[in-house]
């Protein structure tokens, strides 16, 4: 059986869809899986093609034990680094990579920042909360949402206003 | 440096410095990342007033700290009171004898994480870009 996606099919996946309980359709959905993991691999589209993935390792491990930031700073967490790692595969692919921070509560943030009044802070709790914070022009906006492995709606646009020219 | 037996009132307009000990708080354009400012352990963020303190003065404060902590110190980032002021915080003079006695806090910060994570970009949007240590 050959069964051929379309990129863009693959790529308007934001996230992971919910799939029918057939052969065929564990079968479909298998192989979306692997396009997308390719399409993360790359440059153009994914998180990991563009280095986020290994920022992210590299923060976690050098935030891991307690005080790294020299004021009594909470170490960052194995959960805290899935829950990031999982939030940023979730992104919609082609979305402007963000760069990763910590703050001394232990979360890891997650950063798109095009001047200081566009900007757009998430930070990953290690009980799975999205804390987020957005400079856009005059306005502002902060607030919390669940992460149940999607990315909420309201983060992505946030993303995109901050982006946007 | 100033000396720690008489301290001398907050004003809005003095200059406060954050010392960085962590390379990732400093953008690539060299602007200083919000999460530097958000207080932990909480409520307390740890400032140093610049007061009548010389260049070269301050920095032997932020040295100080990076020997005691074994860490080391990437720059700082430079504020003043009134940026605190505007949101809502209070900056409390806060001694600590005999290495840093322009040591301050801002407190008044709220519980709510978010909350605190929109006040310290605001803080960061108006701090100076991150002054880099000069080479001893």
């Amino acid at each position: 059986m050959i069964i051929e996606m379309a990129t863009s099919a693959i790529i308007s996946i934001g996230s992971a869809p919910t799939y029918g309980a057939s052969e065929t359709a564990l079968f479909v959905a298998q192989e979306a899986e692997k396009g997308r993991r390719r399409l993360e691999d790359s440059y153009t589209f994914g998180m990991a093609g563009k280095g986020v993935l290994s920022e992210l390792i590299e923060t976690a491990i050098a935030c891991r034990e307690p005080n790294w930031d020299g004021y009594g700073a909470a170490p960052v967490t194995d959960s805290t680094y899935h829950l990031a790692e999982q939030f940023l595969r979730t992104l919609p692919l082609g979305i402007a990579p963000p760069t990763i921070g910590a703050e001394p509560d232990g979360q890891l943030t997650i950063e798109w920042f095009r001047s200081p009044r566009r900007t757009l802070s998430v930070s990953i709790s290690p009980e799975g909360n999205l804390h987020y914070a957005a400079l856009i022009g005059a306005a502002k906006a902060f607030g919390t949402e669940p992460f149940y492995g999607d990315a909420p709606v309201v983060i992505v646009n946030f993303i995109h206003r901050v982006l946007a020219s | 440096m100033s000396n720690g037996g008489d301290v001398p009132a907050i004003d809005s307009d003095e200059w406060l410095a954050r010392y960085i000990y962590y390379s990732r708080h400093v953008r690539p354009d060299g602007t200083v990342r919000p999460d530097t400012f958000i207080p932990h352990p909480y409520p307390d963020l740890s400032v140093t007033r610049h007061l009548q303190l010389s260049e070269g003065e301050l920095w032997q404060v932020g040295r100080v700290i990076a020997r005691q902590t074994s860490k080391t110190l990437h720059g700082r980032a430079d504020t003043q009171v009134f940026v605190f002021e505007k949101q809502q915080l209070r900056v409390v003079a806060n001694p600590v004898l005999p290495d840093n006695p322009n040591h301050a806090n801002v407190t008044g910060w709220p519980v709510d994480k978010p909350a605190q994570k929109i006040i310290a970009q605001q803080i960061a949007t108006e701090a100076s870009k991150v002054l880099l240590p000069p080479e001893i």
